[in-house]
C-alpha cells in the first residue's frame, strides 16, 4: 500500500487518516500507476478492418476513478478515434453501457480496479450489432420498447391538465424498482435467451418497462397489454436465468418483473 | 397417445385425472398461458407424487409417476427446442419425434409398473446395489 500512494487531493485526506493506523510513516514520491486497458475496436469505414483489441496504458494518478474517466483520457490524449457513447457521467442516462471485465455495466459508475497488475478488457454490449468500436446498434431494442406502448392509457378521454390522477401510497409503491430503469440494455444483452431469440423475445429491460405499465393503477389497458404478450416468445423465453438482475447497474430486478407478468397472465387470461 | 394409455385397463382413472392438462398439448399454440399453468400444475403434482412414492408406494403412485415425469420432461425439452432450433423445416419434425419418444416412454413405464416391479421399487433397487467382491463371484 505504501508504495502505491495515490496523490490526488481527495485521496490524500483518506491517506492522512489511514496513516494514523499504519506503522510506516514515510510518504514516498508518487509512483506512476500504469493501468492497462484492452479495448475492442472496429471501424466500418476502414475497408477490410476486422474487429481487434487495442491496448492503452493510463496512469491512474492522473485519471479519475471511473472507467469512463479512463476512456475519456485515452480519447483526449492518446487516440481521438476511439468511439463510445457517453452523456451524463453519473449513471442516469444509460448511454455508456458496455461490457467491462466481463460484466455489462455503465462505464461512468464502474470503478477502475486499482490493481495495476490486472488488465481491464472493454467490449461493446454482447450479441449486439456494432456500429463502431464500443457503440452498439440500439434500433431493434428501442423498437421493442415502443412495441409495449410505454405510456399511460385510459378507457375514457381525459382532460389533460385539469385534475390529477390520484394513487394510494400502496399503489404508488408498486412502481418502485420499475420506474428507475434507464434503458441502458445491460440486462437484455446479458440474457442468453435474448441472445438466441432477440427477434421475438422482448428481453428483460423491455419486459420490466411493460410491467411498469401493467402495475400502474392509473392504466386501464392491463388486459390488452397482457394479451399482446401471450405468445410463446414475447415473455415465455425467460427461463429465470437471472443474469439481468445480477448485472443491472441500477440494482433493479427485471427477473422478478417478468415473473410478475407471468403471474398476472395466469390470473387474468 | 392418450387413448392408447386409457385403453389399458387399470390406468384409466389416472389418465382421466390428467386429461385436462394432457389435452393442452394439442391446443398449445392456441393458449400459451394455459400451457404455462399446466406446466406448473404438473411440476407440483410430480413433487407430490415423488414424496408419496417415498413414504407410501402403491401401483397408483407408480402410474402417476409414469405419466407425470415424462410429461414434465416433454415440456422441458419442448422449451429447449423452441430456444435453440431455428431451422424452420426442422421444428415440426423434432416436435413429432419428441411426441413419439414421450409416448413410448409413458407406455413403457406403465407396462413396467403393471407387469414388473414398478418405478419406485426399481429406484429403491438401484439405491441398494452393493459392491460385490469379485472373489465371491468365483
Amino acid at each position: 500500500m505504501a508504495s502505491l500512494r495515490p496523490t490526488s487531493t481527495i485521496t490524500r485526506l483518506a491517506n492522512t487518516l489511514s496513516r494514523c493506523a499504519a506503522t510506516t510513516a514515510a510518504v514516498p514520491a508518487p509512483v506512476p500507476r500504469e493501468k492497462t486497458f484492452q479495448i475492442y475496436r472496429w471501424d466500418p469505414e476502414k475497408p477490410g478492418d476486422k474487429p481487434h483489441m487495442d491496448t492503452y496504458k493510463v496512469n491512474l494518478n492522473e485519471c479519475g476513478p471511473m472507467v469512463l474517466d479512463a476512456l475519456l483520457k485515452i480519447k483526449n490524449e492518446q487516440d481521438p478515434t476511439l468511439t463510445f457513447r457517453r452523456s451524463c457521467r453519473e449513471g442516469i442516462c444509460g448511454s455508456c453501457s458496455m461490457n467491462i471485465g466481463g460484466t455489462n455495466t455503465l462505464a461512468c459508475i464502474s470503478r477502475i480496479d486499482p490493481d495495476t497488475s490486472k488488465t481491464i478488457k472493454i467490449y461493446p454490449l454482447p450479441h449486439m450489432y456494432v456500429v463502431k468500436d464500443l457503440v452498439p446498434d440500439m434500433t431493434h431494442f428501442f423498437e421493442q420498447y415502443a412495441s409495449v406502448q410505454p405510456w399511460l392509457q385510459r378507457d375514457t378521454e381525459i382532460d389533460y391538465g385539469k385534475e390529477q390522477l390520484h394513487q394510494t401510497v400502496k399503489e404508488r409503491e408498486k412502481l418502485d424498482g420499475l420506474y428507475e430503469c434507464i434503458l441502458c440494455a445491460c440486462c437484455s444483452t446479458s440474457c442468453p435467451s435474448y441472445w438466441w431469440n432477440s427477434d421475438k423475445y422482448l428481453g428483460p429491460a423491455v419486459l420490466l418497462q411493460s410491467y411498469r405499465w401493467l402495475a400502474d393503477s392509473r392504466d386501464h389497458k392491463t388486459k390488452e397489454r397482457l394479451e399482446k404478450l401471450a405468445d410463446p416468445f414475447s415473455v415465455y423465453r425467460c427461463h429465470t436465468i437471472m443474469n439481468c438482475t445480477k448485472t443491472c447497474p441500477k440494482g433493479l430486478n427485471p427477473g422478478k418483473a417478468i415473473a410478475e407478468i407471468k403471474k398476472l397472465m395466469a390470473k387474468t387470461l | 397417445m392418450l387413448s392408447v394409455i386409457a385403453r389399458s385397463g387399470c390406468i384409466r382413472p389416472i389418465a382421466r385425472q390428467l386429461a385436462p392438462s394432457m389435452s393442452q398439448v394439442s391446443h398449445m399454440s392456441g393458449s400459451t398461458v394455459t400451457h404455462w399453468k399446466a406446466e406448473r400444475y404438473v411440476s407440483i403434482l410430480t413433487v407430490g407424487a415423488m414424496m408419496t412414492a417415498a413414504v407410501h408406494p402403491t401401483l397408483a403412485v407408480d402410474h402417476a409417476l409414469a405419466i407425470l415425469v415424462p410429461l414434465h420432461t416433454h415440456w422441458g425439452l419442448e422449451q429447449v427446442f423452441t430456444d435453440y432450433i431455428h431451422i424452420k423445416p426442422l421444428i415440426p419434425i423434432v416436435g413429432i419425434l419428441l411426441k413419439v419418444l414421450t409416448g413410448f416412454t409413458m407406455i413403457a413405464l406403465l407396462y413396467f409398473n403393471q407387469h414388473d416391479i414398478g418405478i419406485t421399487q426399481a429406484v429403491k433397487d438401484v439405491w441398494n446395489i452393493k459392491r460385490v467382491n469379485p472373489e465371491e463371484l468365483g
